[in-house]
């Protein structure tokens, strides 16, 4: 069960609103939770039945939080918190919010404020802030970091991926002896196998990170303090690998002596 | 789709996969273009400039951007618009000329070959060997190619061509235009080759049988929402070509020579720039009959035919079928056109990513002709008789 939401402004200013206070600002409802609203892509066609499905694709999300002003009369009147609460929730501006769940991982979603409507001549004043998410997922905190050393075998490491939205990741090889490339394999639960290939040689002493992030894909290596791209490394028929919700296995296979490298990941929800 | 950045060895160096719309189109006998609509920020503002290569993982084809439009509107939407050309539009800075000499001088190259192997030609001493200029060559260009030989032949027939100075593009497009030719200029992968090829295409129709069928039609569920246009007025199938030393009566490929009355539609083509010194005999009526058939060339029949190919269509682009190849198009009335790929398309936006073919007429049958399809035809209702030798 959600118990405290956390508003943090880009100027480093953080609102508690706990979900049982009773004075002060209480949290009277929130709406936008939920997964949101997908658009589906489809063509009709003449003569046939139905539609074809083309593609779908998630909307961004909007939050609505309805605030109750409990002013107890001896620190801050209804005014001052009405007023208070302008530094945290002006429109145009971006915030953070944490939502605190009881049995559950701590979430967080970026959002921007849309409007900031209050009603002050009321026995039971409140104010009702919209905020638009666009990027529609909340996303755990704390990155997942997984160790491994790559095989020459079939051993799979076993990722269980506990987000309900797909996620890429960020590899990092720091290879301590020469290397020629390495695959990995990824099935997911669905059990259909992708494959990422890396070609370029590494040296002992690289930094390789490779992102699948969507959005934010990318190949680097580091040699001697300099950072450069090597997306041409990445062989031009691989998947950009994504976790899948559910149980995930990762074969990094590189001929000879195992080479460490690291998997980190978001958690991503579609709803909360 | 993913857009790529290259890097100036022609190697993937960023990858973009976040934009609100791209459509890239690649084409048989001309440079294909493209059009990126992308968020304009500091990063995309650096990373697209003019003469910035990129390529997509659809495609083996490079376009090189060209203009770019950073837009700022009054809703506070900052867009920025990239658009460019193929890597082929190279071509169109390159002069085919044998030499430097003055305009006075007959400056017309003349060359004598298949129509193939004259645009390799061109484009070997240009862009290869650097016959004007060493700074003429482009670089990583490689012998090679990526792609299966096609099966349609090249045409055989050897040709005495006048090349009138122009670009290399121009004279090879006007050639490959002529005698059913592509071209392309291609990347291979990220070894930092390039290959350059004049191609025909692969049969594709139910007229052979060495490479799977391609057929749309609605039948086959892969065809809908048909428009077809067809026109003859612009039409011309016979040509005069005169020049300072002679005259010559060109006839457009597949048209009867008796062709009379109504039938007959002839086309004046003025070539007095044909060099005078050369004399009436088989050179100049090569040179004529080449300026002839190029000037029909731009007098065809038009047939303009547009039609939806379903996602979950039955044919994949670079895997079922390339540009260049001929396909059959089938009408639910029974014409079968055989149809060439000329374009290819691919657009990327908030609807998702999409892919079709342009299909250009290359021969029409009608039905109940000896090239049709037997539409609705059993065959003890069949009346023709065979031929006999």
């Amino acid at each position: 069960m959600l118990h405290k939401v956390e508003i943090s402004t880009e100027q480093g200013l953080t609102l508690e609103l706990p979900l049982e206070s009773l004075s002060g600002y209480v949290v009277k409802d929130i709406e936008g939770l939920d997964p949101v609203k997908a658009t589906l892509v489809s063509s009709s066609f003449a003569m046939m039945d139905g539609e074809q499905y083309q593609s779908s694709r998630r909307e961004s999300r909007n939050i609505l939080l309805k605030l109750g002003l409990e002013s107890d009369y001896s620190t801050l009147t209804n005014r001052e918190l009405r007023l208070q609460l302008y530094k945290f929730l002006m429109p145009k501006s971006h915030v953070r919010l944490r939502f605190f769940i009881e049995d559950a991982p701590t979430v967080d979603i970026y959002g921007r404020v849309e409007s900031f409507d209050s009603t002050s001549f009321t026995k039971e004043p409140e104010a009702v802030i919209s905020l638009v998410c666009h990027q529609p997922d909340f996303y755990s905190p704390t990155p997942v970091v997984i160790e491994g050393l790559t095989v020459s075998d079939s051993t799979e490491l076993m990722v269980n991926y506990e987000g309900t939205v797909e996620s890429g990741l960020i590899l990092t090889v720091r290879p301590d002896r020469d290397l020629s490339g390495f695959v990995m394999h990824h099935r997911p639960p669905d059990g259909k196998m992708r494959t990422l290939e890396f070609s370029e040689p590494l040296a002992a002493g690289d930094i390789l990170k490779l992102s699948t992030v969507t959005g934010g894909k990318f190949a680097r290596r580091t040699r001697e303090a300099i950072e450069e791209s090597v997306l041409y490394g990445v062989s031009p028929y691989s998947a950009w690998i994504q976790l899948f919700p559910g149980l995930n296995a990762l074969r990094m296979f590189s001929e000879g002596a195992p080479v460490p490298y690291t998997v980190e990941y978001t958690t991503k929800f579609g709803g909360i | 789709m993913e857009l790529y950045v290259l890097d100036d060895r022609l190697r993937r160096i960023e990858v973009i996969d976040r934009f609100e719309s791209l459509i890239w189109t690649e084409r048989w006998g001309a440079f294909g273009d493209f059009e990126l609509v992308i968020q304009s920020t500091p990063e995309t503002r650096r990373m697209f400039v003019p003469d910035i290569q990129v390529v997509t993982n659809e495609s083996d084809r490079v376009m090189v951007i060209d203009t770019v439009e950073n837009k700022h509107d009054s809703e506070g939407r900052s867009t920025l618009t990239v658009t460019g050309r193929s890597l082929e539009c190279v071509l169109d800075d390159r002069i085919a000329t044998e030499g430097y000499s003055g305009l006075s001088e007959n400056t017309n190259w003349e060359l004598t070959g298949t129509p193939g192997n004259i645009a390799r030609y061109v484009f070997n001493k240009i862009c290869v060997e650097g016959i004007l200029s060493q700074e003429d060559i482009i670089p990583f260009i490689t012998e090679g190619s990526n792609y299966t030989d096609t099966t349609i032949a090249e045409p055989d027939q050897v040709i005495t061509a006048s090349l009138p100075i122009g670009t290399v593009y121009e004279t090879i497009k006007e050639l490959c235009e002529i005698y059913s030719l592509g071209f392309r200029l291609i990347r291979n992968f990220d070894q930092s080759q390039l290959f350059f090829e004049i191609y025909t295409g692969s049969d594709r129709t139910a007229h052979q049988s060495s490479l799977a069928p391609v057929i749309f039609s609605p039948d086959l569920d892969n065809l809908n929402n048909v428009t077809e246009l067809t026109s003859v007025s612009g039409h011309k199938n016979v040509a005069y070509v005169f020049s300072k030393n002679g005259a010559e009566v060109v006839y457009a490929s597949g048209v009867d020579t008796q062709n009379t009355g109504f039938k007959r539609r002839v086309l004046y083509v003025n070539a007095n720039d044909v060099d005078s010194e050369i004399p009436a005999g088989p050179e100049l009526s090569s040179i004529l009959l080449n300026r002839g058939l190029d000037a029909l060339a731009q007098h065809r029949k038009l047939y303009a035919f547009d039609g939806e190919i379903p996602q979950s269509g039955s044919y994949r682009y670079g895997i079922d079928y390339n540009l260049g190849d001929v396909v059959e198009q089938r009408t639910e009335e029974g014409a079968t056109n055989i149809m060439r790929v000329t374009e290819q398309i691919f657009v990327s936006d908030g609807e998702g990513d999409r892919s079709y073919p342009t299909l250009s007429l290359d021969t029409l049958i009608t039905p109940g002709s000896w090239s049709s399809w037997d539409y609705n035809e059993t065959w003890s209702e069949a009346t023709e008789t065979w031929a006999t030798a």
